[in-house]
C-alpha cells in the first residue's frame, strides 16, 4: 500500500501567510552551490573595489623608481611595504591598481548592463503590447542596430569619440555620478561615461527582443482579458500583469550582459580603444602584460585572474538564477 | 423599471482571414451571424451548442471584449456597442464574466486577495480597509476561507480557483454575469458544487446569468430558458421545460437524444447526426443545418428558415417545426 504524503506541512499550517514568490526563488537559488559561492566571491570583489582607497597600500599612480616588475610578495626596500602582486612597468603597485581597476571595470559593466536592460525592457514592452506600427518601428530599429558588427563599430566610435569628446553630449549629472562611483577625476570619468553609453546603445537589442517575445505570449493569456473585462487600463495591465509575468528571463539576461560588457570593455581597453592609462582597468592592464609576458610570465595573471573569476562567477550566478526561476525544474 | 436586462439584436461578429502580400481580407469566419435574444432580470438564459458554434464569441462580443461587426446590444437600456469610454467603464462594473479555464484566468503573480480586489481598485471603490472587508466577504460567500486571501492561485485546485473567479465577479456586485462554460473544465463532482453555488448566489443577490455551455444536462440544471446555437445562429429558443419536452428543431432533438440517461434498462431511440459542423467560413446555403438533417427537403437547401415564434415563448428556425414537435410527442 502506498503511503500518503501530507499535502500541507506543519510550517504552512502554522503561518497563514504563504511563501512569497521571492522567498521561493531564493530558497531554490540557495540549492545551487556554485552560484552561492560565486555570489560570495562577487560580494567580496565588489566590497574590495568600493573600499579601494582605504584598502590599497599605495596611491593609485605612485611610481617606485627602479622598482619595475617587482615580483609578487616582495617587500619594498625603501618603505618596507609589501607588493602583494608585484609592480608594473612603471613601478606602480599592482595590487593597488587591480583594486582601482575593478572599480572602473565593474562600474562600466554594471551601469552599461543596467541602462541597456532598462532600455530593452521599455522598448520590448511597448513593441510587444501595442503591436502594429509601434512594433514595426521598434523591431526594425533593433534589427538594424543588431546588424552592426559590434566590435568594428566600437573601435571606430570610441576612436572618434575619445579623440573628440565633444561629439556626443553627455549630461554632466552622469559624468559626476560616474566620477563619484569610480573615484576618478572628471576628465577620465567623462571617457568612462562615454564608453558606458556607447556600449549600452549597442547592447539593448537582445533584451528588447526577449522582452517582446515574452510580452507577446503573456498578452494572450486569459487573465489579461479578465482584467480588461473589469475595465483595467492599458497602463495598469502592462505594469500589474504583463511585466510581472514577463520579466523572469530578463534577470538571467541581465547577469549575462554584465559579463559580456565586462569582457568587451577589457577587450576594447586591451586593444587601446577603451579607457586609457593612467586610469586602470583590468583590460588596459592586460595590454601592458602582453608586451612583457615572455620576460615576466606572472604579469598577465594579475589583471587576468580577477577578470576570469568575476566573469565565471557572474555566469554561475546567472545559471543559478535561471534554474531558480524555472518552475518546471524541481530543485 | 424595465423587465428586460439584456437585449441582443442581430449581433454579428465576423473575423477576417487575411492573406497574400497585401494582407487583404480573403475570407470571413462568420463566428456569430445574426443572433437575437433577450435576458430578463433575475433569470438564467442558457446558450448551448457544439464547439465552434460561436457561443463564446457571442458572450465576449456582448461584453465588448470583441468589437461587433454589426448589431445592437442593450444593457439596462444603454447601448453597449456605442457607449463612450466613461459609460463603458460604468458598464464594466455591472457586467462581469466567469471564464472557462480557471487555471488561466487568474494572474499567477497576484495573491487571491489582490485578484479579487482588482475590480474594486480599478473602479476606485472603497479604501484599502473596506476593500479587504469586501474581498473577505466574497471569499466566504463562495465557500472559501478568508485566510486564502494571502495565497497564490497555484496553491488551489480547479474547483477552488473557479470559486475565486466567481468571487472576483461577485465582489463588484454586478447585475449580469456571463458564465462562459464555467464548469466544463471541472470534475463532475465539482461541477455540481459550482453550479449549486452559482444558483444560490443568484437567489441571494438577484443576479442575472447568461450561461454558455456545451453540456445540455448542465444547462438543463441551471437555466430558466435555453437557446440552442448552430453555426453562428440561434436555431431554437424556449423555456427550459418546453424545450426539453417539445423541441421544435431537429438539431435540438438530436442533442437531447444524446444526453446520457443513467438507466441501463431504458432503451431509447438515438438520433446520430451524420458528418461534422460545416465551416463557418463557408456556411451551407438555405438552412444551415440541412446537410446533417434527416428531415431535409428541397426547400431546406434553398430557403433559409426564419427564426419565428412557433408557440408561446417558443422560437424556432425550421421550416417543419411542427413536424419535429409532433414526432417528439
Amino acid at each position: 500500500m502506498a503511503t500518503t504524503t501530507p499535502v500541507v506541512t506543519v510550517d504552512e499550517l502554522r503561518s497563514p501567510r504563504a511563501e512569497g514568490q521571492w522567498a521561493i526563488i531564493f530558497r531554490r537559488f540557495r540549492r545551487h552551490r556554485l552560484a552561492m559561492i560565486s555570489l560570495a566571491v562577487l560580494l567580496i570583489v565588489f566590497i574590495a573595489s568600493v573600499l579601494a582607497p582605504w584598502i590599497a597600500p599605495f596611491p593609485r599612480d605612485q611610481r617606485q623608481l627602479g622598482q619595475t616588475f617587482v615580483r609578487p610578495m616582495t617587500t619594498n626596500a625603501q618603505t618596507g611595504q609589501l607588493h602583494l602582486m608585484g609592480t608594473d612597468q612603471l613601478g606602480r603597485d599592482y595590487f593597488t591598481r587591480v583594486l582601482y581597476a575593478g572599480r572602473v571595470s565593474l562600474t562600466v559593466a554594471v551601469t552599461t548592463a543596467t541602462i541597456a536592460v532598462a532600455l530593452g525592457i521599455i522598448l520590448g514592452l511597448l513593441a510587444g503590447y501595442f503591436g502594429g506600427w509601434v512594433d514595426i518601428i521598434i523591431t526594425r530599429t533593433l534589427e538594424f542596430i543588431s546588424t552592426f558588427p559590434t566590435f568594428v563599430v566600437l573601435l571606430i566610435l570610441s576612436a572618434i569619440l575619445i579623440q573628440n569628446e565633444a561629439l556626443l553630449p553627455i549630461p554632466d549629472v552622469a559624468v559626476r555620478g560616474v566620477a563619484s562611483i569610480t573615484a576618478l577625476p572628471e576628465r577620465e570619468a567623462r571617457k568612462v561615461t562615454l564608453l558606458v553609453f556607447v556600449l549600452a546603445f549597442l547592447n539593448w537589442t537582445p533584451t528588447a527582443r526577449l522582452m517582446r517575445g515574452m510580452v507577446l505570449s503573456v498578452r494572450e493569456q486569459l487573465y489579461i482579458e479578465s482584467s480588461r473585462a473589469l475595465g483595467a487600463s492599458s497602463l495598469r495591465i502592462i505594469f500589474k500583469h504583463v511585466f510581472p509575468n514577463a520579466y523572469p528571463p530578463i534577470i538571467v539576461d541581465y547577469t549575462l550582459l554584465i559579463n559580456t560588457v565586462l569582457v568587451l570593455e577589457s577587450a576594447l581597453s586591451f586593444l587601446g580603444f577603451g579607457i586609457q592609462d593612467p586610469t586602470p582597468t583590468w583590460g588596459n592592464m592586460l595590454t601592458v602584460a602582453h608586451s612583457n609576458m615572455f620576460n615576466h610570465p606572472w604579469v598577465p595573471l594579475v589583471p587576468g585572474l580577477p577578470l576570469l573569476i568575476c566573469s565565471l562567477a557572474i555566469n554561475f550566478v546567472g545559471d543559478g538564477m535561471r534554474d531558480a526561476l524555472d518552475p518546471r525544474l524541481k530543485l | 423599471m424595465n423587465d428586460t436586462l439584456l437585449e441582443v439584436n442581430d449581433l454579428v461578429k465576423h473575423f477576417p482571414i487575411k492573406g497574400g502580400i497585401l494582407r487583404r481580407t480573403q475570407a470571413l469566419v462568420r463566428a456569430v451571424d445574426g443572433v437575437s435574444f433577450s435576458v430578463r432580470r433575475g433569470e438564467t438564459l442558457g446558450l448551448v451548442g457544439e464547439s465552434g458554434c460561436g457561443k463564446t464569441t457571442a458572450g465576449r462580443t456582448i461584453l465588448r471584449l470583441e468589437t461587433a461587426t454589426a448589431g445592437e446590444v442593450l444593457f439596462d437600456g444603454t447601448d453597449v456597442m456605442s457607449a463612450s469610454r466613461k459609460k463603458m467603464q460604468a458598464l464594466r462594473r455591472d457586467m462581469q464574466i466567469i471564464f472557462q479555464d480557471p487555471y488561466a484566468s487568474l494572474d499567477p503573480r497576484l495573491t487571491v486577495g489582490e485578484s479579487i480586489a482588482e475590480g474594486l481598485v480599478i473602479h476606485h471603490l472603497g479604501n484599502t480597509q473596506e476593500r479587504r472587508e469586501r474581498v473577505r466577504e466574497a471569499l466566504i460567500r463562495v465557500g472559501m476561507h478568508p485566510s486564502h486571501m494571502q495565497r497564490f492561485p497555484h496553491e488551489f485546485s480547479g474547483g477552488q480557483r473557479q470559486r475565486i473567479g466567481i468571487a472576483r465577479a461577485l465582489v463588484m456586485e454586478p447585475k449580469l454575469i456571463v458564465c462562459d462554460e464555467p464548469v466544463s473544465a471541472l470534475d463532475v463532482s465539482v461541477q455540481s458544487q459550482v453550479l449549486n453555488l452559482l444558483r444560490n448566489l443568484q437567489q441571494e443577490f438577484g443576479l442575472t446569468y447568461l450561461f454558455i455551455a456545451h453540456d445540455l444536462s448542465v444547462v438543463e440544471h441551471i437555466s430558466d430558458r435555453v437557446g440552442v446555437m448552430y453555426l453562428g445562429k440561434i436555431v431554437e429558443l424556449a423555456d427550459r421545460l418546453e424545450l426539453f419536452r417539445r423541441p421544435m428543431h431537429p438539431y435540438t432533438k438530436a442533442l437531447i437524444s444524446a444526453i446520457p440517461v443513467p438507466d441501463p434498462l431504458k432503451r431509447r431511440e438515438r438520433i446520430i447526426l451524420k458528418g461534422d459542423v460545416p465551416s463557418p467560413i463557408n456556411p451551407p446555403a438555405g438552412c444551415r443545418f440541412h446537410p446533417r438533417c434527416w428531415m431535409a427537403r428541397d426547400i431546406c437547401r434553398t430557403v433559409e428558415p426564419a427564426f419565428e415564434k412557433k408557440a408561446s415563448g417558443h422560437w424556432s428556425a425550421c421550416h417543419f417545426a411542427d413536424e419535429v414537435s409532433e414526432r417528439a410527442a
